[in-house]
């Protein structure tokens, strides 16, 4: 037989050992390359290389989405793993991004719950979230240091970390420890941050509030986050959208207090 | 003497020759690869260890790292390197730049690992003897490669454009393994020395992986100690494996078991004192207990120096 390229060696290899995740697919011509006893420790061998490679990014998958693998249960949640695998090979040197399709794929699954997705997408949100960019958080100091004719134009910057989410299902409920596997559809935006101690969290907003947060992200000056209260009567709208401002500076969300520019 | 050119003392620490790109003014020759640092006996700083090192606790002679595990943007894992690196040297060691593969180098991961270069300023970097990526798609695994000629010409020419992108030279560990190629034209041993060789490159001689692919393989380990050149070797690894049927296999999952002190005494009569490492990367034990034993390391390489005549 003619020696294989390196690059060909380690493309049987690549085929043996990960084109069907957790199955057995050894290419003949690869079992021909490996040296042992007989044919049964050659495939041995190669099984090392196979169930290392399934097992160990299941793993992965299941400490970044570990609520979506409770609630598949094992058995269902190795069959997702391997299917997902198949169709989303690592393209990362790091292992971090593997579950970045995860949500995406489930999606596509008819025979799961819809609202599985969701709970995916919330999962991998907290993943980018812990290790987004540090920032400053702004304090209710520097709210107060605003003077009142600046309030208007004033614009908030928010921190690196945060991420909203816009889910079909209220699957942060889920993620607390509910367990409604009929859960009904409820259209329920989320936002996912960082505090300062490195914990992630995540809160379901109201329309106002989710309305209020996309315009600030956006850039928007405070006058246009009011917007968001419009509904209310004026003197109870300005209430609430101070008192919002100052759960964002609780939450340490709001990273800077910028001008008016 | 009068007269004569004034030689610049140095200490041990400082020793280090500009090829290793550490920075330090150089009085040894550009060939010499014995002079990293001694650090001392380390511990892989895992996430379980981070309390500790908060509590500045984590009193190790010097940390490693995985690479790869601060390639990110910001988070808790950069801040406790930062306090990991006010208490001890750290070493940043990678699983992923594919030096044995045949895909084109990922230059967004080489930027990544330049910029924790800069921000950590690691005694010294280092990466594996293996493949991990083919067609763009990565195994995750530390991948076995043939030991051919081929090879050797191939990873080494990798290891030499890494080396030049970072103005240093690198360390590349040999690896655990569980099958051999029927193409191999030599043994493990002389495809290291011939890659560290053709590439200028350090030597991370990790034990455990000698002794388990010499079980896996039934080679001699201390045969295979003797073909590796003791200038190039500048860290040791230790750590624990399991046994799965008629193999063993690298899980980093228990105490350094008594053949690997075994060849770890051996490799140290070979090569001197050595920057050694624990590795312990699942069921880790306390702190304390892995504190124990780099300490137990540090012990055996006293021993072995004070009782022997260096060899290599």
């Amino acid at each position: 037989m003619r020696a294989p390229s390196l690059h060909e060696l380690q493309r049987l290899f690549w085929v043996s050992v990960a084109e069907r995740p957790g199955r057995d697919s050894i290419a003949p011509d690869f079992i021909r390359l490996v040296r042992g006893c007989d044919n049964r420790d050659r495939k041995t061998r190669i099984r090392v290389y196979s169930d290392a490679y399934y097992f160990r990014l299941r793993d992965v998958l299941r400490e970044d989405f570990p609520r979506v693998a409770a609630m598949l249960g094992p058995e269902q949640f190795d069959e997702i793993v391997r299917g997902y695998l198949a169709a989303f090979p690592s393209e990362q040197p790091s292992v971090r991004y593997l579950g970045r399709a995860l949500a995406g794929f489930l999606r596509l699954r008819k025979d799961l719950p819809n609202w599985l997705a969701d709970l995916a997408d919330l999962e991998w949100a907290r993943v980018e979230v812990f290790d987004a960019p540090d920032s400053e958080c702004a304090t209710i100091d520097d709210l107060v240091c605003v003077p009142p004719e600046a309030w208007p134009a004033i614009r908030f910057s928010a921190i690196p970390s945060l991420q909203t989410l816009l889910a079909q299902y209220p699957v942060h409920q889920v993620w607390s420890g509910g367990k409604s596997l009929d859960m009904t559809a409820a259209e329920t935006s989320l936002r996912i941050w960082r505090k300062n101690d490195y914990k992630v969290l995540h809160a379901p907003m109201d329309k106002r509030e989710s309305a209020a947060l996309e315009k600030m992200i956006s850039g928007e000056p405070f006058a246009a986050l009011c917007e968001a209260f419009a509904d209310l009567p004026e003197a109870e709208a300005a209430q609430n959208a101070t008192g919002l401002l100052a759960r964002w500076i609780e939450d340490g969300i709001i990273g800077r207090i910028g001008d008016s520019g | 003497m009068q007269g004569q050119g004034r030689r610049r003392r140095v200490c041990r620490q400082q020793v280090v020759s500009e090829a290793w790109g550490l920075g330090f003014a150089a009085e040894v020759p550009r060939d010499s690869m014995s002079l990293l640092p001694h650090l001392g006996h380390g511990v892989g700083l895992r996430t379980v260890h981070y309390p500790h090192v908060l509590d500045r606790t984590a009193c190790a002679d010097w940390f490693e790292v995985i690479s790869e595990n601060f390639m990110i943007a910001g988070g808790r894992p950069l801040k406790i390197l930062e306090k990991a690196r006010e208490l001890a040297p750290v070493v940043l060691h990678g699983v992923s730049l594919n030096l044995g593969g045949t895909d084109p180098f990922r230059q967004d991961h080489l930027a990544e690992l330049e910029a924790l270069i800069r921000r950590f300023a690691p005694a010294w970097i280092s990466d594996h003897l293996c493949w991990g990526a083919t067609g763009g798609h990565y195994a995750h695994d530390l991948l076995p490669l043939p030991f051919t000629e081929e090879a050797v010409k191939h990873v080494a020419a990798r290891i030499r454009q890494v080396q030049d992108r970072f103005g240093r030279r690198i360390l590349v560990e040999n690896v655990s393994s569980y099958l051999t190629y029927s193409i191999s034209s030599m043994p493990e041993w002389v495809f290291l020395r011939a890659v560290a060789e053709e590439a200028d490159c350090g030597i991370l001689l990790d034990v455990n992986n000698i002794y388990v692919s010499a079980v896996n393989h039934g080679f001699s380990p201390t045969e295979y100690l003797s073909g590796i050149p003791a200038e190039r070797v500048g860290q040791i690894h230790l750590a624990g494996h399991s046994v799965s049927g008629d193999l063993l296999i690298d899980t980093h999952d228990h105490p350094v078991p008594n053949p690997v002190w075994r060849l770890y005494r051996e490799a140290l009569r070979r090569f001197g004192p050595v920057s050694t490492l624990v590795e312990w990367d699942d069921q880790i034990p306390s702190f304390e207990e892995l504190l124990a034993e780099a300490d137990r390391a540090r012990e055996i390489e006293r021993e072995v120096l004070s009782a022997s005549t260096i060899s290599a």
